[in-house]
Parts: structure tokens; C-alpha cells; sequence
């Protein structure tokens, strides 16, 4: 049975704590220049293509695409067999690692630049993680 | 740097390879250094210089009683030692130092006084937050993540991955020491066990104990040596992602194109001049990635330049003719091995010997996509 305590706890900063904060209410929160438009990720108090501190957060849509992928043969505990190991590319352009949830964990099943979106799992009182899944599905328990 | 004003006096890996139980990390530093000093007849008192990765250059001159006037303890992967000749030739250029010792050992398989391993870091970084949490397990099932876009936008298929590993252990089977010396088929590899899909066990990396050291001088002093002085004559080095997940483009390396492009720059030469090249094979996508993001193909060309025997025995852009890492050794960091490989073939002694070669072109990659190092050597005298 997978166990969800060997999964690597992250430990938000000051600067990435508002994406934390809105994974914890099932917002995906990214970072918008004020100044030149671009939306990035990971966190940052700045805009990477500029420097600008003109920047502010908004929650994405969560929709994605499948842009690359593997599926990982060997054993991890906190999975029940081969999972995919995945980045996907937000509707707002940034690029994420995720793994693709709700799915049959095959090639077939998993075909690049299908349709995602991003689904929330508690992991600690504190932590929920962003996953992705295949659009329109509704995952084994209803919604968060 | 300018180009051969710097030469490689003294080249040699560690007395075996492979499986090496009896001999701890920083020994296999010292083996492969006094390896090196020997094959330049040098003495230890004659460095004053050293840079190294993986150990730190203060243990590793410690242990061999060198007093250095230069130290370059840069870490950026298995491609560091690329840069450490870089940073090495504009040193002595600028009377930094004279005789320059870098450094390769490590106990991969074996894991006998093996220094921590300085990974993602904790949860609080950046890829701590927000790629550990996905479970990648290493390399082996994260640095293979962007070759299946790179398949679908290039039209690259799993046959031709395959063609690498198979290609790479034709030229083992010239080479002695290589670890896997055996022929394999396109089918045997595809159908070896599933690592991380849609990598199998022989298109990913060995992982090996073993060592190499280089010493370097001014070219003005190479012909007091006993052997075949190597010019550097070009080099580059850049940086791109820490995460894989950020790399700008996950079908071409950022940091390649632009070591490889300062390099050729620097050496002033064509692709067409080129006679041998390494290429950093941890997995059997990289070659794809360093052949066209160096120029010698074209986008998306690189498969099938593989797979129609380019670069097999033979072929007109003979790589990876030690074996590769995917067939001769790979202990973690093999780019020290990828540059001893180019000065056997500078100096005509490889086993898998390219005849008349006088240029060689030795790139490397650092962590995963995250930094790259290129050296260009040449045989012939300024």
C-alpha cells in the first residue's frame, strides 16, 4: 500500500509562501510582471525576464498540458507500482514537475500535450501538493 | 582563452577501473594524480595548482603534500573537469601558477569514503519544494524526462535511441578496459528491462569506481615532456537549470549551445575540421542533444546520423570511442573520462586509435541539462 509519509515534505520561504498558502485552499498561484506581462514560476519577489519588482500574484486557471514525461519503473514506497514523473505546461505558460494522477500510468493512457488539470492532495496539516490529471475527470472522492 | 598557449602534459586514469572496493575515494584521486605525474615525469613539488570536484581541493592536496598557489574547487556535475582545464589555461595564461593537477576519483559502486553527495538540497529550496515532492529517483528518472518531447518534436524514434547504446558497444569492443564489451542489438536493448519509460537498463549509464587526473602548463614548455603535447586550443562553459523542470526548451540545452559555440569560436575552427568527439553519454539521449546543439546536425538529424553508422567504427565523426558511459565506466562524474579519452586520441595511443586525428572536441554536461563544459584539443603545435 503506498505510503504518503515517504514523500518529500516541502518547506515554503518567505517568498514562495503565498503558493503554499493557496495550494492549502485549491488555488494554483503564480507571479505576473506588472511591467512586462511575463507569468513565471517558481516564486520569486522579482520577474526573472526583467528584474522588475513590480510583480503580483493570481491564481491560474489550473488548466495544462502533458509537455514531457517518464514513468518510473522502480519501487518507491509512496506509489502502488510505475508512476509517471511529469512536466506540464500551464495554460499561462510556466512549466511545472507534477505527477499525472487519476490515470492509467501507461504510454497509451499518457500521451503528451493531452489536456490536465491541476488537482490538490493534503500530504501534511500544512502541505496540500498540486497534481495534475487528465481534464474533466472527477477523482475517487469528489472534489477538495 | 587563447588558443594553444596552454598543453596536456600528463594524462592517466586510475590503475584499474570498475568494481574497486580496496581503494577509498580520495585514494582513487591519488592513484589517477600520481598516475598522471609519473606519465609526465613530474614531481609532486612541481604542482602549484590544483582543482578538483566532488572531493575539495583542500583534502585532495592535503593527502598528495601539494602546496598550490591556485585552487578551483568549481562544482557544477560531472562536466566540472571541462572546467576546471577552462579555468586552468586562463590561470597559467596569468601567471597564476604554473603546473596545474586536476583531479577525478570516485568510489560510484562501491561507496568506500565517499564524500556526501550535495544533492537537491533540503526541502526549502527551490527544487526541495517543488520537484522532490514528485519522488524522482535520481537520474535515472529525471534526467530522462525530456526525451519524449524531444521524440515527438523531432520525429526521433526509440529504435534510434537504441542505436546509441548499440553503436557505443562496438566501440567497446575495441577497448580493453571498457566495463561491457559484448555486442548488442537494437531489439536486445528496447527489450531490456524497463527503467524509466522509455529508457531501458542499456541506454542509462554504468555506474563504476575509477579516477583521472590531467596536469597542464604553458605550451611553451610541452615539448620538455615525454609525451605527445595536446593544445587546448578552444573551450567553453555555461550554466542553464538547476530544475529540470525550468529548462527553457527540454528538445535543446541552453548550456550546451552556448559552451559549445564559445569553444568553437575560440578554436577558430569549422565542424568539417573536426576528427573525433566525446559527447557526456549518462543516458543514450544526451549524444542526440550535444550533436545537435554543437552544430555537427541539424535539428532533429542527430537520430538518424546514429543509427545510419556516422558515428560508429568507420563512420566520418567517430564518438564516444572509449565506449561511452553507457559502456565503458561511468563512476558519477565522467567527464574526467571523456577528456582522457580525447588526449589518447591526440596523442595516436587509444586503443580504438582514429588515424591522423588532430582535433578533438570533449563536451560534457553537468547535473541534468543544468551546466555543460566543452574543451577542444589539438596534436599540432602552434
Amino acid at each position: 500500500m503506498a505510503d504518503k509519509s515517504k514523500i518529500p515534505v516541502p518547506t515554503p520561504t518567505p517568498e514562495t509562501a503565498h503558493f503554499w498558502e493557496g495550494a492549502k485552499v485549491g488555488e494554483l498561484r503564480m507571479q505576473r510582471c506588472g511591467d512586462c506581462a511575463e507569468v513565471y514560476f517558481p516564486p520569486r519577489p522579482f520577474c526573472p525576464a526583467c528584474t522588475s519588482k513590480n510583480v503580483e500574484v493570481f491564481v491560474a486557471s489550473g488548466r495544462a498540458q502533458l509537455y514531457s514525461y517518464v514513468i518510473n519503473q522502480r519501487p518507491h514506497p509512496a506509489f502502488d507500482g510505475p508512476y509517471s514523473i511529469a512536466v506540464v505546461e500551464l495554460e499561462e505558460g510556466p512549466r511545472m514537475m507534477t505527477n499525472i494522477v487519476n490515470v492509467e500510468q501507461t504510454p497509451e493512457a499518457l500521451q503528451l500535450d493531452m489536456a490536465l488539470e491541476v488537482t490538490f492532495e493534503p500530504l501534511t496539516d500544512e502541505i496540500n501538493l498540486p497534481y495534475f490529471q487528465p481534464a474533466g475527470v472527477q477523482p475517487a472522492g469528489g472534489a477538495e | 582563452m587563447k588558443p594553444s598557449t596552454v598543453a596536456i602534459v600528463g594524462a592517466a586514469e586510475t590503475t584499474d577501473l570498475g568494481r574497486l572496493p580496496e581503494l577509498s575515494q580520495i585514494q582513487l584521486h591519488a592513484d589517477a594524480a600520481l598516475n598522471a605525474l609519473a606519465d609526465a615525469g613530474l614531481r609532486i613539488s612541481d604542482i602549484d595548482g590544483i582543482a578538483t570536484a566532488g572531493e575539495s581541493p583542500t583534502s585532495v592536496a592535503h593527502y598528495l603534500g601539494i602546496v598550490p598557489t591556485w585552487v578551483d574547487a568549481t562544482q557544477v556535475g560531472g562536466c566540472s573537469f571541462m572546467l576546471h582545464v577552462r579555468h586552468a589555461a586562463a590561470a597559467i595564461n596569468e601567471g597564476l601558477c604554473e603546473t596545474v593537477l586536476i583531479t577525478h576519483g570516485e568510489s560510484g559502486r562501491s561507496n568506500i569514503g565517499r564524500v556526501a553527495f550535495r544533492g537537491a538540497g533540503g526541502g526549502g529550496s527551490l527544487q526541495g519544494q517543488f520537484e522532490s515532492p514528485y519522488c524522482s529517483m535520481g537520474p535515472t528518472s529525471t534526467f530522462t524526462i525530456p526525451f519524449l518531447r524531444y521524440m515527438k518534436d523531432t520525429g526521433t524514434t526509440l529504435e534510434q535511441l537504441a542505436s546509441v547504446a548499440v553503436v557505443q558497444r562496438e566501440w567497446a569492443g575495441l577497448n580493453p578496459r571498457a566495463s561491457y564489451r559484448d555486442p548488442i542489438t537494437v531489439d536486445e536493448v528496447m527489450n531490456d528491462r524497463m527503467i524509466a519509460y522509455p529508457f531501458t537498463k542499456l541506454e542509462c549509464c554504468l555506474v563504476t569506481d575509477g579516477g583521472g587526473a590531467l596536469i597542464l602548463t604553458s605550451a611553451e614548455r610541452a615539448n620538455d615532456f615525454p609525451t605527445r603535447p595536446v593544445y587546448i586550443i578552444g573551450t567553453g562553459e555555461s550554466v542553464e537549470t538547476p530544475m529540470i523542470s525550468q529548462m527553457r526548451d527540454m528538445t535543446t540545452s541552453q548550456a550546451f549551445r552556448v559552451s559549445a559555440r564559445k569553444a568553437f569560436a575560440e578554436a577558430g575552427i569549422n565542424h568539417a575540421d573536426v576528427d573525433h568527439v566525446m559527447i557526456y553519454d549518462a543516458f543514450a539521449h544526451l549524444p542526440f542533444y550535444g550533436l545537435e546543439d554543437m552544430g555537427f546536425c541539424g535539428r532533429g538529424e542527430a537520430g538518424s546520423f546514429i543509427e545510419e553508422r556516422n558515428t560508429a567504427p568507420g563512420g566520418s565523426l567517430p564518438l564516444n570511442t572509449n565506449g561511452g558511459g553507457l559502456s565503458y565506466m561511468h563512476s558519477g562524474m565522467y567527464g574526467m573520462y571523456a577528456l582522457q579519452e580525447s588526449v589518447r586520441q591526440m596523442r595516436g595511443i587509444a586503443p580504438a586509435q582514429i588515424k591522423d586525428a588532430s582535433i578533438s572536441v570533449c563536451h560534457g554536461v553537468g547535473g541534468m541539462f543544468a551546466a555543460s563544459g566543452t574543451v577542444i584539443m589539438s596534436n599540432t603545435p602552434p
